[in-house]
């Protein structure tokens, strides 16, 4: 059913135009009733694939909310430490790379990744708040993969010991499976982690290396240091305007790496 | 991994619905009924596809202004540039007015020394955030107020950078079907060094962070206000969505 629905939507504007091409030599003026009949017939056909049409564009709208829900509800669940939760926003083939701390391949490596992060739930006296903010959403003609680009900005902390900040950007990808869309692969970039008394300008981390104590399934897939180096995380669209997109020699991230 | 197949596509459905629409004669027959009701269920659709393309247009402006944040994230001189319109305006703080594309490229390479692209050891980070975009009936107009937390920084300068913030109330126009910037302007409300934070505040640091280095602008601020610590209220372009005052 999939498969047609996805096939008709494909096949919409072909259809559409033709239909158009029909009416319009149909609504030619006639005097005769049996011509007035037939006229209606031809009209309503083509108010049928118009509502077609619009209930496509509709759906593409929904599916611009539900990603910018989607890439917020995963920063509510990061927050408190809810990795089951997030790990269960992702695809069963889903991918996470985080930082330098490589890649993992498949939900159940998700879930190895977040557990490995602290106990599951909050704890007293631990703060870990990421913020996901200023989302640019693009959703794939067919309504069934997308992208999103956003910002990262966390507040860790242990009470009495210390206080972070952190930046980053995500390119993140998104595929939707039976109707609900679900994490494909998560990139997120580091900027910058510093001490809350210094400031991102006085001292800021290297890239963090992966976890000895749960070794990635393939190697960090883009090259680079944080700032204070200079690095534009890659763009997974050109320009909204012009639609260049050259951004400094990398024209686009990699695709999804594979294991 | 395919380009943003970007709007030419989705211009093209929106396209087969208005045409559809268009090209049916009002029916003259009447059957029944029948034919008034097609006629009536046109109207309806066409109705609902206008509601549907402003929010779409909503979208685009909102991946628009958030594309302008991550490009002067990283001082992407020319993809800024790309997304204002020929005639647009820039006002950033205490800059003044600067009028089309070329004054606009004039002042921001003056920012970074006349390069362009991310320069090792600085921080240039301008977060957008807190959108409220207003489309016009006829879809080709539509403001935005939106308001930019900056973090900035230079590494090895002795201070832990400089925090930033204030609203913007931007303009946009919709050209061939796209959208760009017709008038951007950013009202500071502070810029701070990190020690302290907004603890002390002084225009004369605004005036650092958004002046023009050895340009001058077209035309002088649009509008005279003191940043924080001056109480002021950047204009909104809307009333207020529950009372209509």
């Amino acid at each position: 059913m999939r498969a047609i629905l996805e096939m008709f939507s494909k096949t919409l504007l072909l259809t559409s135009a033709l239909a158009l091409l029909i009416v319009l030599v149909a609504c030619a003026p006639r005097e005769d009733s049996a011509a007035g009949a037939g006229e209606t017939a031809t009209a309503i056909a083509a108010l049928e694939l118009a509502v077609a049409a619009a209930k496509l564009e509709v759906q593409r709208l929904k599916d611009f909310d539900e990603l910018e829900n989607l890439s917020g509800i995963y920063g509510h669940y990061v927050d408190k430490s809810m990795h089951d939760d997030v790990a269960d926003l992702f695809a069963a083939d889903g991918i996470v790379e985080i930082l330098g701390r490589g890649v993992f391949y498949g939900q159940d490596r998700v879930r190895q990744y977040m557990h490995n992060l602290s106990p599951i739930g909050p704890r007293d006296g631990a703060l870990f708040n990421h913020m996901h903010l200023q989302p640019v959403i693009h959703v794939a003609e067919d309504g069934q993969s997308a992208h999103v680009r956003s910002r990262l900005f966390v507040m860790f902390g242990i009470v009495d010991t210390n206080a972070q900040w952190g930046s980053g950007v995500y390119e993140n990808e998104f595929v939707k499976q039976d109707g609900v869309w679900k994490l494909k692969y998560l990139h997120g970039y580091q900027t910058f982690y510093t001490n809350y008394e210094d400031g991102w300008a006085k001292r800021s981390s290297a890239i963090f290396a992966p976890y000895e104590r749960l070794p990635p399934d393939g190697p960090q897939s883009v090259p680079y240091d944080p700032y204070p180096a200079a690095f534009v995380p890659p763009f997974h669209y050109g320009n909204p305007v012009s639609e260049r997109a050259d951004y400094y020699g990398r024209p686009q991230p990699p695709p999804a790496p594979t294991p | 991994m395919p380009r943003q197949p970007r709007t030419a596509a989705r211009n093209c459905r929106r396209w087969c619905v208005i045409a559809a629409l268009a090209g049916l004669a009002p029916a003259s027959h009447a059957q029944d009924g029948l034919a008034e009701r097609v006629a009536a269920a046109q109207m309806r659709l066409a109705a609902l596809e206008q509601r549907a393309a402003r929010v779409d247009d909503i979208n685009d402006i909102e991946n628009l202004q958030r594309s302008y944040g991550y490009y002067l994230d990283k001082m992407l001189w020319e993809h800024v540039i790309d997304l204002f319109a020929d005639d647009a305006t820039l006002e950033v703080g205490l800059s003044g007015v600067y009028v089309g594309k070329d004054s606009i490229r004039r002042y921001l390479y003056s920012l970074s020394g006349g390069r362009q692209g991310p320069i090792e050891g600085v921080l240039y980070d301008h977060m957008q955030l807190q959108p409220i975009v207003t489309v016009a009936d006829d879809g080709l107009t539509a403001e935005g107020r939106w308001r930019a937390w900056i973090l900035t920084g230079t590494a090895g300068s002795g201070s832990g950078g400089h925090w930033g913030e204030g609203p913007y109330e931007n303009e946009y126009v919709k050209e061939n079907g796209v959208w760009k910037i017709s008038k951007l302007h950013w009202y500071a409300t502070y810029y701070v060094p990190y020690e302290g934070g907004w603890l002390h505040s002084t225009t004369d640091a605004v005036q650092a962070y958004s002046e023009g280095r050895g340009v001058t602008p077209d035309r002088p601020p649009s509008v005279q206000y003191e940043p924080y610590p001056a109480a002021f209220i950047p204009p909104f372009h809307y009333p207020n969505p529950v009372s209509g005052q």
